[in-house]
């Protein structure tokens, strides 16, 4: 498929615009469309996947210029159109399609379902109009969908196929894309027509047609050969359902292995982390009850503790007059008023009321009990010792215990920055669940691989007595059909279908190793040339794409420049082949020939430097058939200045307005 | 067939039958004339046009 033409109508900011693309005549088979960024580079790539598929990457599904849009009246009605022009084959199409829009009595647009049509134009100059229903299903043999990722590309979808190759996933993509276009696609249609699996295939109907009746033996046979044959089917099919379960049990356990690695350092620093949480703990407790006990004291002597003062004041107060002496010991009051009443002393003075031996006795009043001073002055001295003694203790005891608080305060910190430093390492989260998990998963992969091991020897041991048996039915059987006619016929048939389709799955399997060495080969060139270096890229069986280190020896990570060169150089590497194949006089590779096909690129060297935009530029236009580019000025003069003499076709993005963008 | 009545599969004519049918093949998947049905048709009846019963 070649792009001759296209035509944008009202389609986002392209109200009417038309291009012809360099086709390859007098060798410059280069279109370069130049824009400023937002100029409409990606939109205008965007129609031609819109054209074919129906389908964009704009947020805005509403497609219709909004010119256009803001200038409907309600209930009025415009279209959005992308016709292109393309040469298949020995055909010419004209594809158009066309999205129509309304707009409500609100004021919304509102799109209808689109129309596709394709008019066909024969080498004869015949012109055709296939049916609508046809035309997906047409479109579908000229280029699927998911083959055009290889040829319309954008930034994003290089990233995407980049991606695809580090992550070492999507493989069938690729595997895929060079079945189709490398032609191995015939190859195994015709595999698939001959399976003698397949109950419609060409040799099970040779094997159903053999004329029973002529000897019931050969029934016999037959029905053997039958169920043999179906046991091996599904013996087959279980063998290579088991090969997908070890390999991805393989592929699973390895991943997961490397995983645990991570992890078990993890497992030592969780150990650590639980040990400091307890450390903390404990610590914590020991504080509280170094907190209680500063209370416990506090409590126990804080009256004394704000009396302090009073009692300092007290005492220097008493100290200033003299209280002891005066009392008797064991003379309460109620001996004195006794004596007082009587009139009489101990030592028989009268005491008359009034006389100086009665008024003397009556002073002792003041200074026995219960009224004694010196004794509660005396008691009050000690008490106030005993308290100051106390408040001493107080201070030191909660200095030394807040002491104790502080360092266990310290300590708390320390084990809790430990922990902040081992949960950075862990980036959270308890890994030894991860771990156990992890473990388990092993395990598990590791009892499928025994299972696969264990059934496929059982599979493999009953698949090679089935076959011999079927060998041996098949001769017998041989032997009996030589003898009837018709028999003999469809025997000389089942031989050559046979012998055909065993030959066919040969080359396929040769063939496809063989254009896989060459792929590699053809890459690796291209590769070379695009990024200069010191890599080189493996293609394994499963057409997992690697960058190697030729010095190094082993695998080493892309970068995001090296894998855009590896999509660059797998997409040309796989042109190059093709077109190699149409241009081969050898036989077989006239058998692999595919359909030329355009590259349409979108920004396609954003990510390179000079360097290697010449390379790019200087590989690219020598290998596709046709190259349309989408590039902003600045990388643009450095596609023309190396591409100069293949571009067949410039033009410019020139934007009147945020929504109307004209080619000039 | 041998004179010991033996099939003999001729080497020359198998390979241009496989030429043909993948030829067929690959026009086919361009061009969508034959369901897989008629391609095993087309197949056995090349097959049987081909191969020479003695």
């Amino acid at each position: 498929m070649l792009i001759k033409s296209i035509k944008l109508v009202n389609f986002r900011q392209f109200r009417n615009t038309s291009i012809n693309f360099a086709d390859g005549k007098n060798g410059k088979n280069v279109t370069i469309i130049l824009g400023d960024n937002a100029s409409g580079k990606t939109t205008f790539a965007q129609a031609f996947t819109w054209c074919l598929y129906g389908s964009t990457s704009f947020m805005d599904k509403v497609i219709l210029n909004k010119h256009v849009a803001v200038n409907m009246t309600p209930l009025e009605r415009e279209k959005v159109c992308v016709i292109m022009e393309i040469r298949h084959g020995n055909t010419d199409y004209t594809l158009k399609r066309v999205q129509p829009y309304y707009k409500t009595s609100s004021n919304e647009v509102k799109g209808e379902n689109t129309q596709f049509t394709i008019e066909k134009k024969d080498s004869t100059g015949k012109t055709s109009w296939l049916l609508e229903s046809r035309c997906e299903a047409e479109i579908k043999k000229i280029l699927p969908e998911e083959l055009s990722h290889y040829f319309f590309f954008d930034g994003e979808r290089i990233k995407n196929m980049s991606d695809a190759i580090s992550n070492r996933k999507k493989a069938t993509d690729f595997s895929d894309a060079v079945n189709n276009l490398l032609g191995l696609n015939a190859l195994r249609a015709a595999i698939g027509h001959f399976n003698p699996g397949s109950s419609v295939g060409v040799i099970k109907s040779y094997e159903k047609v053999f004329d029973k009746s002529s000897n019931s033996k050969i029934k016999n046979y037959s029905e053997r050969i039958t169920a043999n044959n179906n046991r091996i089917d599904e013996i087959k099919s279980k063998l290579a359902e088991i090969d997908n379960q070890e390999r991805a049990a393989t592929a699973r356990k390895k991943e997961k292995s490397n995983e645990i690695k991570l992890y078990e350092e993890g497992a030592n620093l969780q150990n650590q982390k639980e040990k400091y949480e307890r450390m903390i703990k404990s610590t914590e407790r020991m504080r509280a009850n170094v907190y209680k006990e500063i209370c416990k004291d506090f409590n126990t002597n804080m009256s004394s503790f704000f009396s302090l003062s009073l009692i300092e004041r007290s005492l220097e107060l008493l100290s200033r007059h003299q209280f002891t002496g005066k009392d008797i010991p064991d003379i309460r009051d109620r001996t004195i008023n006794y004596l007082l009443k009587r009139g009489t002393c101990i030592c028989g003075t009268h005491l008359d009321e009034g006389s100086v031996p009665y008024n003397n006795l009556k002073s002792l009043l003041d200074v026995i009990p219960p009224k004694s001073l010196s004794t509660y002055i005396s008691e009050f001295k000690k008490e106030s010792k005993r308290r100051a003694d106390n408040y001493a203790d107080l201070v030191e005891m909660t200095r030394a215990n807040l002491n104790t608080a502080s360092g266990q305060t310290d300590d708390i910190t320390d084990y809790g920055d430990e922990i902040k430093q081992i949960e950075d390492q862990l980036s959270g989260g308890d890994v030894r669940a991860k771990v156990r998990a992890i473990q388990n998963e092993i395990r598990i992969c590791d009892q499928t691989l025994q299972k696969c091991s264990l059934d496929r020897s059982n599979l493999n041991r009953e698949l090679g007595g089935l076959e011999k048996e079927v060998k041996m039915l098949d001769s017998a059987r041989q032997r009996l059909t030589l003898q009837d006619k018709q028999n003999k016929r469809t025997q000389i048939y089942l031989m050559y279908a046979r012998r055909i389709y065993n030959d066919l799955n040969k080359v396929y399997k040769d063939s496809e190793a063989e254009i896989r060495k060459r792929l590699q080969d053809t890459i690796n060139d291209i590769f070379k040339q695009i990024y200069k270096g010191g890599l080189s890229l493996r293609i394994d069986q499963y057409y997992r794409i690697t960058v190697n280190a030729e010095t190094y020896g082993g695998k080493v990570e892309t970068s995001t420049a090296q894998s855009i060169a590896v999509i660059f150089a797998f997409i040309a590497g796989i042109i190059k082949l093709a077109k190699e194949n149409r241009n081969s006089n050898n036989g077989s590779a006239k058998l692999l020939t595919s359909e030329p096909y355009p590259l349409v690129m979108d920004a396609p060297l954003s990510a390179f430097d000079e360097r290697r935009i010449e390379t790019v530029c200087k590989t690219l236009p020598g290998i596709a058939e046709q190259v349309i580019i989408f590039i902003k000025d600045t990388d643009g003069n450095l596609a023309e200045k190396y591409m100069g003499s293949k571009i067949g076709v410039r033009r410019d993005f020139k934007k009147k307005d945020e929504f109307e963008t004209v080619l000039i | 067939m041998d004179e010991n009545d033996t099939i003999i599969v001729d080497d020359e004519l198998v390979k241009d039958l496989e030429n043909e049918i993948v030829i067929r093949e690959n026009i086919n998947l361009k061009d969508k004339t034959y369901s897989d049905a008629q391609m095993v048709k087309w197949i056995k009846e090349k097959i049987e046009e081909e191969v020479k019963i003695c």
